[in-house]
C-alpha cells in the first residue's frame, strides 16, 4: 500500500535575488513499511525534500499525496493538525524540550493529540522501554547522552502512532555505537510495528542498514535502489 | 501540561527571571505600602473626624449653616433626643448651642466656635475628654464656676502656655534612646521658666546648638509645656437679641485631637452656662450630633432621623466634611493609578524579558511548531510564562507588603518627630496605622494578569510568526 506519492515536485527558493531550484521535478512513492535512505551531498536538495515530504515547506510546483490526500492543498493550521497525527520527527540536534523529563517530552505529542492519561501513560512506558530507557524515564534531556536523547526522540516520533517517520540525519552527532545501537532500534521499530522510516543522509552506516536508497543531486533522482 | 512546560520555562534562566520577579516584588510593595499608608491616614482622619469634630450624623435648622446664625435652633430638642436614642444603632446623640465668637485673655484674642454642651451627652458622642493633655486639666470634672475647655493650639495663641522642665519631665525624655547624647546637658534647664516657645527655642539653641536643637527641640518642648489653667477667658460675641454679649470663663481643660485646626477653633462650655447669656431660651440648641456603632449604618440611621425630625436638615459626615469623604473613596483610584504607572514601567522590563526568551528558544519552537504545537497554543504558552513572571513577583511584593502593613497596622508608624506639625495642620494624626482593603489586593493581582497577558503579546507574536523549517536550520 503506498503511504506517500510525489508527482513532480519541484521547489524554487527565490527569497533573494538568486534563485535556488533546490527540488528539480521529483516523483517518488513510498510503501508502507520501507526503510529508505535519500542520501546525496549537501546541498543536493535532500532536507528541502524531506521538509516538503514533512509539510514544513511547500512545494513551488507538484503534488504530495499522504494517505490520499494532497497536503499541498492544505492551510496552515490544517497541516500543523496533519503533521500531529501523521507524522513522526527525528531532528539531527535531537530537538527535545529541555525543562522536561524524558518520560514528559514522548507523551507531551500525546497531549496535544488530546490522548487520555491512562493511555499516555501506558504508551509512553511501552515506547521508552523499546528504545531501551525504561530506567531513565524521570531524567532530564541534560542528563542523558546523545544517543539516549536521540533514543528518546524516536520513541517521541512514534508516540502519535503516525504513518510514518521522517528523519533529517538522526545519527549526525552520535558515535559508531550509538548509531548502531539507534538504527538497530529503529530498524526493530520498522519490522515489529511495520513503521515507514524515511530518512535524509549522508551517513555511510545508515546507507548500509536502508533497504532502500535513493540517490539524490542537484535537486533530481539520480537512482532509486531498493536492497 | 502547557501550564507545567510554562511555569518550568521561566525557571531556564534563573537569574533572568530573578530579576523581572524581584523588579514586581519592589514594585508592587512599594505602590502597595505606600497607597496602605495614605488608606491608614485617611481612615485615622476620617476616624478622628467623626470622633471628635463631626459624628456620624449632625442635625440642624435647615438654615443654620447658611451663616451659623445661632438664631436657628432645633427647638425641644430633649424630645428629639429620647426619640433618637431608641433608634437601636445610635449610640449617643449631643445637643450643642454653637456660637461664632471671640475669645480674649490679657495675652491675646482669637475667633473661635463656641459649643455649648451638655457634658455627660458629650462624653458619649466625641472623644475630647480622652483628649486632654497631661497636666491639663480635667473635662468638667470640677464644680467650678463657668467652667470652658480649650484646645492646646487656642491656649498657645490665648498664651496660656508656658515651658518649664522638670525633673520628672527630664526623666520621661531619658527614654528616648537617641536623646542620650544631649541629656546631660538638659540640666541646666530645670526649673527654668519661660514665657514663650520663642523664649525655649533660643534658649536651646544656645544650649544644644543649631543642629541638635533642631534634632530634639520637638520632644523636649512636649514635654516641658506647661497650661495656666484656671485663668480667665472672656468669650464675646452676638445674643440672639443682637447685642454683643460678654462672659469669663475659667480654664479648667485642654485638650489635643491631632487636628490643629480644631484644635485651634473649638472651645467648650456648659449649655447651662452660655444658653442665658446667648439669650437663647431652655430647650433650644443649634445642633444635634449622633454617632453611632459603626459607620455603615450612617445612612439607614439619617433616614430614620429624618423621620423623627421632618424640616430639619439631616447630613452624615460625609456630607458634613466632603473632602474627608472624598479622600476615602478617591483611595481606590489613587491605586489604580500608581499601579497602572508601576506596571506600565515593569511590562516593559518583562517584554524585554521574554523576547530574549523567545528569540534564545527559536529552535525548540520550530520543533514544537514542527510536531504539531498549533499556534494557539505557542501563543497560550509564551503568555502563560510572562503571566507566571509576573504574578510571581507580584505574590511576593504583595505578601511582603501584606506582612509589613501587618506588622506596622499594629504597631503603628510613627512620623511625630518629623512631620508632626504639618500633618497635624491638615488634620491628620502623624501616627499612621496602614491599611488596605482585600478588594484593592484582588484589583491589583487583575492588573499584574492584564500587564502579563499585554506583555506577552509582541514576544509571543514573534514566536508563532516562526516557520518551523527556517527555525529548525537555524544555529543556536
Amino acid at each position: 500500500m503506498k503511504v506517500i506519492e510525489i508527482e513532480k515536485l519541484e521547489k524554487i527558493y527565490d527569497e533573494s535575488e538568486v534563485k535556488v531550484h533546490a527540488v528539480r521535478g521529483i516523483d517518488l512513492s513510498f510503501e508502507q513499511g520501507e526503510f529508505a535512505a535519500i542520501v546525496g551531498p549537501s546541498g543536493s536538495g535532500k532536507t528541502t525534500l524531506l521538509n516538503m515530504l514533512g509539510g514544513l515547506d511547500n512545494p513551488t510546483t507538484g503534488k504530495i499525496t499522504i494517505g490520499g490526500i494532497d497536503i499541498s492543498s492544505l492551510k496552515s493550521s490544517e497541516l500543523i493538525n496533519f503533521r500531529l497525527s501523521n507524522i513522526g520527527f527525528v531532528f539531527q540536534a535531537y530537538n527535545l524540550i529541555p525543562v522536561l523529563t524524558a518520560k514528559e517530552n514522548v507523551e507531551f505529542i500525546m497531549h496535544l493529540q488530546g490522548k487520555p492519561k491512562t493511555e499516555r501513560d501506558a504508551r509512553t512506558k511501552e515506547l521508552l522501554e523499546s528504545v531501551g530507557l525504561g530506567d531513565r524515564l524521570d531524567s532530564r534531556p541534560s542528563k542523558l547522552s546523545g544517543g539516549q536523547q536521540q533514543r528518546v526522540a524516536v520513541a517521541r516520533a512514534l508516540a502519535s502512532k503516525p504513518k510514518f517517520v521522517l528523519a533529517d540525519e538522526p545519527t549526525a552527532n552520535l558515535d559508531t555505537e550509538a548509531t548502531e545501537n539507534l538504527l538497530d532500534i529503529m530498524e526493530r521499530l520498522n519490522q515489529e510495528e511495520n513503521i515507514t522510516f524515511i530518512f535524509a543522509t549522508h551517513d555511510a552506516r545508515v546507507m548500509k542498514k536502508a533497504r532502500r536508497v535513493i540517490t539524490i543531486e542537484d535537486g533530481k533522482v539520480l537512482s532509486d535502489i531498493t536492497k | 501540561m502547557i501550564w507545567s512546560i510554562s511555569w518550568k520555562n521561566v525557571w531556564r534562566n534563573k537569574i533572568r527571571s530573578l530579576v523581572v520577579i524581584v523588579a514586581f516584588t519592589f514594585g508592587i510593595f512599594g505602590g502597595v505600602y505606600m497607597v496602605a499608608v495614605f488608606v491608614g491616614m485617611i481612615d485615622s482622619r476620617v476616624k478622628m473626624a467623626i470622633g471628635n469634630e463631626a459624628s456620624h450624623i449632625q442635625v440642624h435648622h435647615p438654615r443654620y449653616l447658611d451663616n451659623n446664625e445661632p438664631k436657628y435652633t432645633i427647638d425641644d430638642y430633649q424630645k428629639y433626643v429620647d426619640q433618637i436614642r431608641k433608634i437601636p444603632e445610635v449610640t449617643g446623640v449631643s445637643p450643642r448651642i454653637k456660637i461664632l465668637g471671640m475669645a480674649s485673655t490679657s495675652g491675646n484674642a482669637s475667633g473661635v466656635m463656641i459649643n455649648g454642651i451638655d457634658v455627660e451627652k458629650e462624653k458619649q458622642v466625641s472623644g475630647i475628654d480622652e483628649s486632654l493633655v497631661n497636666g491639663g486639666g480635667s473635662f468638667f470634672d470640677e464644680d467650678g464656676r463657668k467652667p470652658i475647655v480649650i484646645g492646646e493650639k487656642l491656649a498657645k495663641t490665648l498664651k496660656l502656655t508656658y515651658y518649664k522642665m522638670t525633673e520628672e519631665d527630664k526623666e520621661k525624655l531619658a527614654e528616648k534612646k537617641n536623646m542620650r547624647t544631649v541629656f546631660p546637658l538638659l540640666d541646666s534647664l530645670i526649673d527654668k521658666q519661660f514665657r514663650t516657645e520663642a523664649d525655649l527655642d533660643k534658649a536651646l539653641v544656645d544650649l544644644l546648638g543649631k543642629a541638635d536643637a533642631g534634632k530634639f527641640a520637638f520632644h523636649i518642648k512636649s514635654a516641658a509645656i506647661k497650661y495656666r489653667l484656671k485663668r480667665k477667658i472672656v468669650l464675646s460675641f452676638q445674643s440672639l437679641d443682637g447685642h454683643i454679649s460678654y462672659d469669663a470663663f475659667r480654664v479648667v481643660g485642654v485638650y489635643k485631637t491631632g487636628n490643629s485646626t480644631f484644635d485651634g477653633l473649638n472651645l467648650f462650655v456648659r449649655i447651662s452656662d452660655i444658653g442665658p447669656v446667648a439669650n437663647l431660651p431652655a430647650g433650644q440648641v443649634n445642633q444635634l450630633a449622633i454617632l453611632l456603632s459603626s459607620v455603615e449604618h450612617d445612612d439607614l440611621v439619617a433616614g430614620q432621623v429624618k423621620e423623627i425630625m421632618p424640616g430639619m436638615d439631616v447630613q452624615t459626615w460625609d456630607e458634613i466634611m466632603p473632602e474627608a469623604g472624598m479622600y476615602a473613596s478617591a483611595m481606590d483610584f489613587y491605586l489604580f493609578i500608581f499601579m497602572v504607572i508601576i506596571l506600565l514601567a515593569l511590562g516593559f522590563g518583562i517584554v524585554n524579558t521574554m523576547l530574549m526568551s523567545v528569540l534564545e528558544r527559536i529552535k525548540e519552537l520550530g520543533m514544537l511548531m514542527a510536531i504539531g504545537m498549533n499556534k494557539k497554543r505557542v501563543f497560550s504558552m509564551i503568555m502563560l510564562e510572562t503571566v507566571f513572571l509576573g504574578l510571581t513577583g507580584a505574590a511576593l511584593g504583595m505578601a511582603i507588603s501584606y506582612g509589613l502593613i501587618w506588622y506596622t497596622g499594629k504597631t503603628g508608624l510613627d512620623l511625630t518627630s518629623l512631620y508632626q506639625e504639618g500633618f497635624e495642620a491638615l488634620g491628620f494624626s502623624p501616627l499612621i496605622y496602614p491599611t488596605i482593603g482585600w478588594g484593592s489586593f484582588f484589583q491589583l493581582i487583575l492588573l499584574v494578569v492584564l500587564t502579563g497577558v499585554l506583555a506577552s503579546i509582541y514576544p509571543a507574536m514573534k514566536a508563532i510568526k516562526l516557520n518551523p523549517s527556517e527555525a529548525l536550520r537555524i544555529d543556536m
